[in-house]
């Protein structure tokens, strides 16, 4: 137990860090929202000085920290000037839609690598070697001209629809749980951006799985099961298999982690309505509390993914259990 | 031995002791290398200190030359006690008091050239010009025995028992009065061994130099050395002549040691050979 | 081919290719036949125009020679080769000037044709500009800011991770701790907030020079740790403690004895790193964070491709895109290379 609580307090360390960090950091920065109002010469300075401090844009900074901590209490996040509310509510819909893409493309990433990867790591001769340049190929390749490639493909055959998350015509789509009626639209429009976040993840955990693998199938323990007479499949699923998963289940917290920042791409240019595309808008406008409120919210995912992937292998490693 | 005889080096009631902390939890325990432990070497002479394997004897070596420091006690050198001193005031007992290490693999950065190696005592001390040093190492080779038509190569393309002479040569350079041995010769194979006790009686015939010989092997021990003394749980447990130790064993463990041993009259044999 | 022959060859043919690149982007404007902000309104979206032997009468000519292009009536927006304008190419023309590294004015060109001929070998964009020179010109930046942006990476992660490693103790754990924190970020959001807090309105150069200092004050953690690993395990190895045991101070075991063994692990870490800051340095400029006009990095180039018009009918749009593709391939060669070589010599 005394592990379990350990991990939680590192993680709670870290978002105290990030986002203490984040927001230190955007408000030391010079000039604000109002910056572009104040190019124009019809408006006033003193206007400007009123709106800024409607906005409570010229406090102190400890004074802005405790007033933004206070509001992530009341599930505020801070206010968005340029789209007049809070951030909170922004967030949700769009932190939902990130949240459905990069879980699927983990999902298919995963189911991919794990087979591949294995067979990669058994095999010997030109298998294992075309998976080797497959991946070396895919590895090069940058995500941003996969992205574009897939929004060529989706462009010239119709296969897939080009962008959003729904269908125009579908339901009006605020709440939480409001896309299981259209389920099918949903798959049809995921389907694009998942597989092409899954594709750029890919190569990198076909590696790791091979060289666990790798390790394993060479170690004493499991040349003398082979030695017992334990046939080849049983062999692989029940004694080498779940001692090569002790490392990948670390690394799913990473994956995680990459799959996040490589979806921000993959939102812009596939238009999928998720954190990314309200980042980069919140960015050009330098809408602060907003900007501050999604570094926030990817660095909690990815401390969840972590911290779920240590509980995991918590579970999965008696060694760990032990101490 | 000549009553005349300075001496090099003297050791008080030398302790040390690690802390070991468990990865994961917090606990502490504190592990004994060696306590209370009371040598002294003259100009010449050679003292061998013999025990099982274990951390305490190469932990003694090494805080005898200060590569550790130790933990109590007091350590002689030119009249005064120098466990506490540090940097440029170490430079004399430095240039005095050698160590060679038990795995010369390890002890000889394997990207430089020989030559170079039996120079960096040299360098680092500031002696000579580079040219000087360079004819200065191919001496030290030559006398070791080795060819300094191979000053250039690297560690790994000499043997074995070749690296330890490049390794003795290298704590020779700076013309110590003293050399602790840690093991050095155990890894090497009874010929090789048989050559480099050679080598060391030769040397210490010539230049008048200590030996402080740790090792395991009371076989090899009982070839050259004057004094011995015996470790075991890092205390040292009897200290005589070696005639005395092989004769009249007094602590229960010198005798287990020496019955591990081939019989007494092979031994004599031996030294009288 | 014995297996290592074949690695040699392979790191050969890399190291050839980034030298030949390098030198090519850094001599832009001798490659290129255009300036990169000259502009050609009657030709915006011209395909890639090709060098031809043999013209459309079967006569061969001895220098190669580009067609005109002019408009295609039955496709509006179209063009068609016009067979009868004939434009030969010339070697060590002068043409528009430009300055090498920034200091030397020069206005020699290795090729180019005759007014009003125009040699697209990329196409053209919308205003008609030649990608071509635009690529090369736009290398210059993304290059740049790869290079400078990883050197910064690893020498903060070479300072880091030797403090960290050689001194041990709370210092290390407390480094460690805090490269922790910034691995734990997604760093392309961290690169955006850092970007939203600079202000919009500053100089090109600085806005430059800001990218590469935020893109590279972010990684340090990964090089960090792996270099407190080697000078970690280095303090330890018996060939430093001899050098202890004749008085070698801190600065010369450092020198001569554990950043050496750091060498490997730095230049391979360089290798990786500047293929993925290029790519960085080209995201952000792609989602209209970078660079701005007038000037152009690869990622300006290919911020085009947003629009679906110019995504489905000009495809020499991606080419920018697919030639990164052998440049990281050679990075990553080399890289491969260097820690094939780190493990045969490790003992």
């Amino acid at each position: 137990m005394r592990y379990v609580t350990r991990r939680l307090f590192h993680a709670a360390f870290l978002l105290v860090g990030v986002s203490f960090l984040s927001f230190a950091l955007l408000q030391w920065a010079p000039g604000d929202f109002f910056d572009e109002l104040r190019l124009n010469p019809r408006i006033s300075a003193r206007t400007i000085e009123g709106l800024r401090a409607e906005y409570g844009l010229n406090e102190s900074l400890p004074v802005r920290y405790e007033r933004w901590l206070l509001s992530i209490a009341k599930g505020d996040l801070g206010f968005s000037i340029a789209y007049n509310s809070p951030v909170g509510p922004l967030l949700i819909v769009r932190a939902r839609n990130t949240l459905v893409l990069t879980g699927a493309a983990t999902i298919i990433a995963w189911t991919l690598a794990i087979p591949v990867g294995v067979w990669s790591a058994v095999s010997r001769g030109w298998p294992s070697r075309a998976i080797g340049f497959a991946t070396s190929t895919l590895l090069t390749i940058p995500d941003l001209l996969l992205f574009l490639c897939l929004l060529l493909l989706a462009v010239r055959t119709g296969w897939f629809p080009v962008g959003g998350m729904f269908s125009p015509r579908a339901a009006d789509t605020v709440g939480i749980a409001a896309f299981w009626p259209s389920a099918e639209d949903l798959a049809a429009h995921l389907i694009l951006p998942a597989a092409g976040l899954a594709l750029v993840a890919l190569p990198v955990l076909i590696r790791h799985v091979r060289s666990a693998m790798l390790d394993v199938l060479g170690s004493p323990f499991l040349r003398a099961a082979r030695g017992h007479g334990i046939s080849r499949s049983r062999l692989l699923f029940r004694y080498a298999f779940p001692v090569a998963a002790n490392p990948l289940i670390s690394l799913i917290g990473f994956s995680i982690a990459t799959m996040l920042s490589g979806s921000l791409v993959a939102e812009v240019v596939l238009s999928w309505p998720g954190l990314g595309p309200l980042l980069i808008e919140a960015t050009l406008s330098r809408d602060v509390y907003v900007v501050v409120a999604i570094v926030l919210l990817s660095a909690v995912f990815l401390v969840l993914g972590m911290l779920v992937s240590d509980l995991l292998l918590f579970a999965a490693d008696p060694r760990i259990r032990q101490e | 031995m000549t009553a005349a005889a300075e001496q090099v080096l003297c050791v008080r009631g030398l302790a040390k002791s690690y802390v070991q902390r468990r990865a994961l939890t917090s606990a502490k325990y504190v592990v004994h290398a060696f306590t209370d432990v009371n040598l002294a070497v003259d100009q010449g002479d050679t003292l061998a200190i013999v025990g099982e394997s274990g951390a305490g004897k190469s932990s003694l070596a090494r805080c005898v030359a200060l590569l550790e420091r130790p933990d109590g006690g007091e350590i002689c050198h030119g009249g005064r006690n120098v466990a506490h001193l540090t940097g440029r005031d170490l430079l004399p007992f430095r240039r005095e008091v050698q160590l060679m290490f038990q795995d010369s693999s390890s002890a000889l950065n394997p990207r430089i050239s020989a030559a170079e190696l039996i120079a960096e005592p040299l360098l680092v001390q500031g002696v000579g010009t580079p040219a000087r040093r360079r004819e200065r190492a191919l001496d030290l080779m030559r006398a070791v025995g080795l060819d300094p038509e191979s000053a250039n190569k690297r560690p790994l393309e000499f043997s074995g028992g070749q690296r330890q002479r490049i390794a003795l040569a290298r704590a020779l350079a700076l013309e110590p009065k003293l050399l602790i041995l840690d093991e050095a010769l155990s890894s090497l194979d009874v010929a090789h061994q048989e050559a480099m006790l050679g080598l060391l009686t030769d040397l210490q015939a010539e230049h008048s130099l200590a030996y402080i010989h740790i090792s395991h092997d009371l076989r090899l021990v009982s070839r050259f050395a004057r004094q011995v003394a015996v470790m075991h749980n890092g205390k040292i447990v009897e200290q005589s002549t070696a005639e005395e130790l092989f004769a009249r064993p007094r602590h229960p463990y010198t005798q287990q040691l020496l019955d591990a041993m081939p019989p007494l009259e092979v031994l004599l044999l031996e030294r009288s050979a | 081919m014995s297996e290592q022959v074949r690695q040699c060859a392979k790191l050969t043919v890399a190291l050839v290719l980034l030298v030949v690149f390098h030198a090519v982007v850094l001599l832009a404007g001798f490659f290129a036949p255009y300036g990169f902000a000259q502009q050609n309104r009657d030709l915006p979206f011209a395909p890639p125009t090709s060098p031809h032997f043999v013209d459309t009468s079967g006569e061969w000519h001895a220098r190669p020679f580009v067609y005109g292009l002019a408009d295609d009536p039955e496709n509006p927006g179209s063009y068609r080769i016009d067979a009868t304008a004939i434009y030969p190419l010339h070697f060590f023309v002068r043409g528009a000037p430009y300055k090498i590294a920034g200091i030397l004015g020069a206005r020699m060109h290795l090729f180019g044709v005759d007014d009003p001929g125009r040699l697209f070998l990329m196409g053209s964009d919308s205003l008609g500009r030649d990608q071509f020179s635009r690529f090369l010109f736009g290398g210059q930046l993304s290059l740049l800011a790869g290079i400078l942006a990883a050197g910064l990476s690893v020498s903060l992660g070479i300072i880091i991770g030797g403090i960290a490693g050689f001194y041990g103790g709370w210092l290390d754990d407390l480094l460690m701790r805090g490269g922790e924190l910034f691995l734990a970020l997604p760093w392309l959001y961290m690169l955006f907030a850092i970007r939203a807090a600079l202000p919009l309105q500053v100089s090109q150069a600085q806005v430059f020079l800001l990218l590469v200092a935020v893109v590279g004050l972010i990684g340090w953690a990964r090089p960090a740790r792996l270099i407190r690993g080697v000078v970690l395990s280095a303090k330890e190895r018996n060939f430093v403690l001899a050098a202890r045991g004749f008085g070698a101070s801190l600065a010369y075991l450092l020198r001569r004895h554990i950043l050496p063994e750091a060498c490997g692990v730095i230049l391979t870490q360089l290798a990786l790193l500047v293929p993925q800051y290029i790519l960085a340095e080209v995201t952000l400029t792609f989602l209209g964070l970078g660079v701005g006009e007038p000037m152009a990095s690869w990622g300006t180039l290919l911020s085009t491709l947003q629009q679906y018009y110019v995504l489905s009918s000009y495809w020499w749009m991606f080419l920018p895109a697919l030639l990164l593709i052998p440049l990281f391939l050679a990075y990553n060669a080399v890289a491969d290379a260097i820690q094939e070589r780190l493990k045969s010599v490790a003992l």
